[in-house]
């Protein structure tokens, strides 16, 4: 049995508020993430879906290799990474590449294209400067770029292009993972789906492994082999898309379905909306973190916080909820 | 047209003047707006659905102009007003909500008193009794604690709050139209369902038109009684929602519902709309779609094809489908 | 909001505390003392005479026990004596100090009363006539040498006119209040023209910027007005920066008073500090520069809670 590709096992990561420091006191302490585990297998694409303040950015970061988690390990091809000297990561960074969301914001818009997809080869001194050369025009082919764009700079592009530079950008080095986060959110409808495509595509030829976060149910579904679903800084559940999607076992699932639009349902019925904000990331929930906005809870949902378990069905679907093996939700 | 029509636009063209000459944002866009209906007006970023939704209350960013057209509610002109008649109408008979509730309230002043203002400029209603139909229309428009909430500033409150404070303060002189500029692009998915159901409600209770503005094609599917598609500054498409989303016309409708990613059906490729949205600054001649279209032919690069009825409550204007 | 003002309030205290090191160390430094000015004036001094004198103002003793007793001395509201006026430095520096707080009291007042309603003017019309007409003005203003400015209000108004005073602070025997004021309109309005064309522009680019936010959309598709979307909406918001800078503007329109003051004769904070230093009367220039560094620090002071005050957004809990 193959090691995964990437796996978290118990990651915590708390940030504090910065109070008025001088007379000792903390202002806040915001839990982002608390108690994350999952694993991504080569060549699989795993979707982390979840509202604001669930900390999917956080844990993106951390797989990123950008910060370091308070207590918990990350394993990379089973290597123990979290732990490790800037030094003895350097190596890994060229494997783990990040494509993030602003295509307006992620290139440098004082390098050309050709100098923004060949900087991590630059850093990772990969191949002489001509080997560099032809390693990115083979890239620029690959995401649909000419030769020529090279030479030229990111504000003379589209959002799209410039989210097909950001992919080039991140296959440069050969890694093994791509972290998406957000890709396509920013992007009009019809060039979504271009990028899509060519997201699938790149992933079946070269054999990637995506780590894949957005908001978007839609193209978790049409993107993701397995998708985990997160709420305050704790994935709820996790699973197969398509069964988490036909058979969610966790509430909040099950909310975020109700409520993403789908088209040809006709108008909607007020009735199966999630009711209540988001909450604070700041307040502190005795029990199941959901319990405030849950519709089905029972004495243990309010006093002990659910452990991420399989259900009974299906030993590859995990949920965090007490009520997960009963009926339908 | 229907005779209860609350609003009528005839041939709006909404025009910026730019380095390379005169750019058309709107182009002859016409429309009615009916009582307790619900129009969508969809397309993607540049089509000129924001530029059409400013342009009815005269809120149009210099250097933009209203270049011809006519807007019209009950018999009066809106283009016609002077600057007092038409902050008559602004808040009191139209109301407008806008994307980023963060940034559309006014930092400095607590929430109570900026939904307030509206009533105490428009009905010179007293400070007390404004405050008081505020803090009611926050309860109304489902604020939890709303005597506390309404003295706390915007910063202070959630996306999905700040978004009901809008509502709120569009909606407490009970204005004939709504109009939602993207209201729900900005919310978390739970938040924006709650926001749309709430929309919904109050129209039902007010019986308030809304001209709900997007680029997502679900929400629309969602909320719209008709819905307008809009390409390059012009309408393509106008259908009750039922058949344009069951069966679309035109073929830019069509290849944007192929395109999506959708939560009814999984396919492994997205059949992908070829270019891109073209620079108004440089049209294709004949059908702005021409260079983009799957049954494009030659005629459609020589005429520029009119808006035409296809059916019931539909109009297309594509020379393959309406010729 | 206490906790933040006793951290700042022992944040000041340390900078002053400094501060009073950095000056005394650098006065110090300078070449020359007091007895030395006493030798060049009086040829008939002799070196034990010298010699008593330094041990008696303690001259001969190491630099930082000077400071010491300085210190001490300071700390229990003694600041010595000043040398050249022959008493004690508070009583020198109180009339000063009152003097160039009316005129920098004066001048700012007319600059802000000046500077909001025409910055507010050219920003509600952008690129206009008027506009530019405003912009031309206040670069004009930027411009303009403060001490040649000052000159020439001379020449125009005190001799050429004759309806100005040219300098001091009033006429022999004290004619009144109005009298007083009579000269205080020129050196004042040097002041004003040359901080009233920052002020302007800095009032204009922030209504600009206000203007373009959301929020000012907002307000017009409510239905409010030009006016009260301009007036109120928007002018609360540009308030925010323009008070932060005005507030610091204080302590530094210091130094432009002391140009201002010695064209005017007009005997201020500035004129004395300069007298002070170049007299080297130390007592008295230490606590003046003193002086003016705490103004400064209140100026800072002032604009943090003036900032907390205007924007919401800002707390210091």
């Amino acid at each position: 049995m193959n090691a995964p590709l990437l796996e978290v096992r118990e990651l915590r990561k708390t940030f504090s508020l910065k109070g008025n420091r001088l007379f000792g006191r903390d202002a806040g302490v915001v839990r982002a993430l608390d108690d994350v585990s999952f694993h991504i297998d080569k060549g699989e694409t795993l979707a982390l879906v979840g509202e604001s303040g669930c900390g999917k950015s956080t844990l993106a970061r951390m797989a990123g290799l950008l910060t370091k988690p308070d207590a918990g390990s990350v394993l990379f091809e089973g290597r123990e990474i979290s732990s490790m000297s800037a030094r003895d990561l350097k190596p890994l960074r060229r494997r783990i590449q990040i494509v993030y969301q602003d295509p307006f914001a992620s290139l440098n818009p004082r390098m050309s294209v050709g100098a923004i997809i060949a900087e991590p080869l630059v850093i990772h001194d990969l191949g002489d400067t001509d080997a560099q050369h032809r390693r990115v025009f083979e890239v620029a082919e690959m995401v649909g770029l000419s030769a020529a764009d090279m030479e030229l700079y990111p504000h003379q592009f589209s959002g799209g292009q410039r989210q097909r530079i950001a992919i080039a950008r991140a296959l440069a080095p050969e890694p093994s993972l791509i972290i998406a986060d957000e890709p396509v959110s920013a992007l009009d409808v019809s060039i979504q789906s271009q990028i899509l495509n060519l997201m699938a595509e790149l992933q079946r030829r070269y054999d990637l492994t995506y780590l894949f976060i957005s908001h978007d149910l839609t193209v978790v579904r049409h993107l993701a082999d397995r998708v985990a679903v997160m709420y305050l800084g704790r994935i709820v559940e996790t699973g197969p898309g398509e069964e988490l999607f036909k058979n969610p076992r966790h509430p909040y699932t099950r909310a975020l379905l109700a409520a993403a639009p789908v088209i040809g349902r006709g108008k909607r019925h007020m009735g199966d909306t999630l009711q209540g904000d988001v909450p604070s990331v700041l307040d502190e929930i005795q029990g199941c973190p959901f319990n405030p906005r849950c519709w089905i809870t029972r004495a243990p949902c309010f006093t002990d916080s659910p452990e991420l378990e399989p259900v009974v069905s299906d030993p590859g679907h995990l949920s965090a909820c007490h009520l997960k093996d009963e009926g339908r939700l | 047209m229907p005779h209860e029509a609350i609003l009528q636009v005839r041939d709006l063209t909404v025009s910026f003047a730019t380095d390379l000459g005169v750019v058309r944002a709107a182009d002859g866009v016409s429309f009615d707006l009916s009582p307790g209906k619900t129009l969508a007006l969809v397309g993607e970023s540049g089509c000129g659905k924001s530029m059409t939704a400013l342009s009815l209350l005269d809120l149009l960013p210099s250097p933009g102009r209203i270049e011809s057209g006519e807007i019209l509610i009950g018999d009066k002109n809106i283009l016609n007003m002077d600057e007092a008649e038409i902050d008559e109408v602004r808040g009191q008979r139209i109301a407008m909500i806008f994307q980023e509730p963060m940034s559309a309230l006014n930092p400095v002043f607590c929430v109570g008193d900026q939904i307030a203002e509206v009533l105490r400029v428009h009905f010179a209603t007293s400070k007390t009794d404004a405050w008081d139909a505020a803090v009611k229309m926050m309860q109304r428009v489902g604020i939890a604690n709303a005597p506390v909430r309404a003295k706390n500033y915007p910063h202070q409150l959630s996306g999905g709050m700040r978004q009901r404070v809008m509502i709120a303060m569009a909606l407490i002189c009970k204005p004939d139209i709504l109009i939602a500029d993207e209201p729900t692009t900005a919310l978390d998915v739970t938040v924006q369902a709650q926001i749309l159901d709430l929309m919904m409600e109050m129209q039902a209770e007010l019986g308030t038109a809304i001209l709900f503005i997007s680029h997502d094609l679900g929400v629309v599917s969602e909320i719209a009684d008709d819905v307008m598609v809009m390409y390059a500054g012009r309408i393509v498409e106008r259908s009750p929602a039922a058949t344009l989303f069951g069966a679309p016309l035109h073929p830019y409708t069509l290849g944007l519902l192929q395109t999506l990613p959708r939560m009814d059906r999984r396919v492994a490729i997205l059949p992908a709309l070829p270019g891109s949205v073209p620079d108004l600054r440089a049209l294709p001649k004949g059908c702005r779609f021409s260079d983009r279209c799957r049954l494009a032919e030659d005629v459609c690069q020589q005429t520029d094809p009119e808006l035409k009825r296809a059916g019931a409550g539909r109009s297309v204007a594509c020379l393959k489908v309406a010729p | 909001m206490t906790r933040f003002l006793l951290h700042r309030l022992w944040q000041s205290i340390l900078v002053l505390g400094l501060m009073s090191f950095v000056i005394y160390g650098l006065m110090g430094m300078m070449p020359g003392d007091p007895i030395d000015l006493m030798i060049s004036s009086n040829p008939d001094i002799t070196s034990e005479d010298t010699a008593r004198l330094r041990a008696l103002y303690g001259l001969d003793k190491p630099i930082l026990e000077r400071y010491g007793n300085w210190l001490a001395a300071a700390a229990s509201g003694d600041f010595g004596y000043s040398r050249v006026h022959a008493r004690p430095v508070l009583e020198v520096l109180a009339p000063a100090l009152w003097n160039t707080l009316q005129l920098l009291g004066l001048a700012i007042f007319v600059s802000i009363a000046i500077s909001i309603p025409i910055g507010v003017l050219a920003a509600a019309r952008p690129y206009s006539r008027l506009d530019y007409a405003v912009n031309l003005l206040a670069f004009a203003g930027i411009s303009v040498p403060v001490f040649w400015l000052g000159l020439l209000l001379i020449i125009v108004f005190a001799v050429i006119l004759g309806i100005l005073p040219a300098g001091g602070t009033m006429t022999v025997g004290d004619g009144g209040f109005l009298d007083r004021l009579s000269y205080l309109i020129l050196p004042a309005a040097t002041l004003t023209i040359a901080s009233v064309g920052g002020h302007t522009r800095y009032v204009r680019s922030a209504m600009i910027e206000v203007l373009r936010q959301d929020y000012i959309r907002t307000a017009r598709a409510k239905g409010l007005g030009r006016h009260r979307v301009l007036l109120k909406h928007a002018l609360r918001n540009a308030m925010v920066p323009v008070v932060t800078i005005v507030a610091l503007d204080f302590g530094f329109l210091f130094s432009g008073a002391l140009v201002t003051e010695t064209i005017f004769a007009y005997p201020g904070m500035g004129k004395m500090i300069f007298d002070a230093i170049m007299g080297n009367d130390f007592n008295l220039a230490l606590v003046s520069l003193l002086f003016a560094t705490t103004l400064t620090v209140l100026g800072n002071l002032l604009a943090d809670l003036a900032y907390a005050w205007l924007d919401p957004r800002v707390s210091y809990r």
